[in-house]
């Protein structure tokens, strides 16, 4: 079993936890839940189907760029994705962020994850 | 105490009508995971499966996804291809340690795989388990040893020792 937990931010709040339970989701919930609970029985075997993703794959698709960040992956539904990150010291998956896929929201949407992951780094460091 | 996604689904689940929808995805994943374990035992790209199929690649991609959602004889029909039955277990529904566990019983011999507790008996020679576990695979380490374990249990089973 791996350990699948939501990051925390200082002030308290966990954006992955509060999109999962927006409203506008519930139709997509279980669907989130049961991947949610598939990375806790298979952990980084999920890059097998594919289903667990290296987020930096589809940055350097999409612009050219070849920004490579060890251990942040984005678990993948028909349409929305969940930002996380393994924390191989803790052996770890924390949830950042979660949003709905369309073209046009995706890089903010990734862009914003890898604050909330760098933040995490940051806190780790202290 | 944090609040896990576990313990947030645990709460949830207290809703029935989430329960079967739940139930419905996790089968679907389940599946998924199950598919892409037997393609890699043998050696497939999802191409090639999907060749052997008779499918499209997308439709792999879909299958291995979680996304798709095949009758019962689509099921049995794919493993068949791939020289598995499906055998099916109830298990509860609640996120446990062992939650559940999907297992293929092997008609035909497969490689040697890390995730089966016996693997790579000759064809008809033995029925074998090829336990997919849903649960308990913590760590490379521990995967190795379970590897361990199972070619010790093909070599009593096939009668080598």
């Amino acid at each position: 079993m791996w350990q699948v937990i939501y990051y925390k931010r200082p002030n308290g709040r966990q954006p992955a936890k509060d999109w999962i339970e927006d409203k506008d989701n519930n139709s997509i919930r279980p669907n989130i839940d049961a991947k949610i609970q598939a990375l806790k029985r298979e952990g980084l075997l999920l890059r097998d189907n594919r289903v667990l993703r290296p987020i930096e794959e589809r940055r350097r698709r999409q612009r050219g760029r070849s920004r490579v960040i060890h251990g942040f992956f984005e678990l993948t539904g028909k349409n929305w994705r969940i930002a996380t990150y393994h924390d191989v010291k803790k052996d770890m998956f924390l949830l950042f962020w979660g949003w709905r896929k369309t073209r046009q929201s995706e890089e903010r949407e990734v862009e914003g994850a890898i604050r909330f992951l760098e933040e995490y780094k940051s806190r780790q460091e202290e | 105490m944090a609040v896990t996604p576990t313990d947030d689904l645990l709460e949830r689940l207290k809703d029935p009508e989430y329960a079967k929808l739940y139930g419905a995805e996790n089968a679907k994943v389940d599946f998924a995971i199950t598919l892409t374990k037997a393609r890699k035992s043998l050696n497939l790209t999802q191409k090639s499966l999907a060749d052997k199929l008779g499918i499209s690649q997308p439709y792999v991609a879909k299958l291995e996804g979680g996304e798709a959602n095949p009758t019962l004889g689509t099921v049995g029909s794919l493993l068949a291809t791939l020289g598995y039955r499906l055998v099916t277990q109830t298990a509860p529904l609640h996120p446990e340690p062992v939650s559940s566990v999907v297992q293929l019983m092997g008609a035909a011999h497969v490689g040697e795989y890390p995730f089966c507790e016996a693997a790579a008996l000759p064809r008809g020679e033995e029925e074998y388990t090829a336990n997919f576990s849903a649960a308990g695979e913590p760590s490379y380490d521990w995967l190795q040893i379970r590897k361990e374990d199972s070619t010790a249990k093909v070599a009593v089973a096939g009668g080598a020792v």
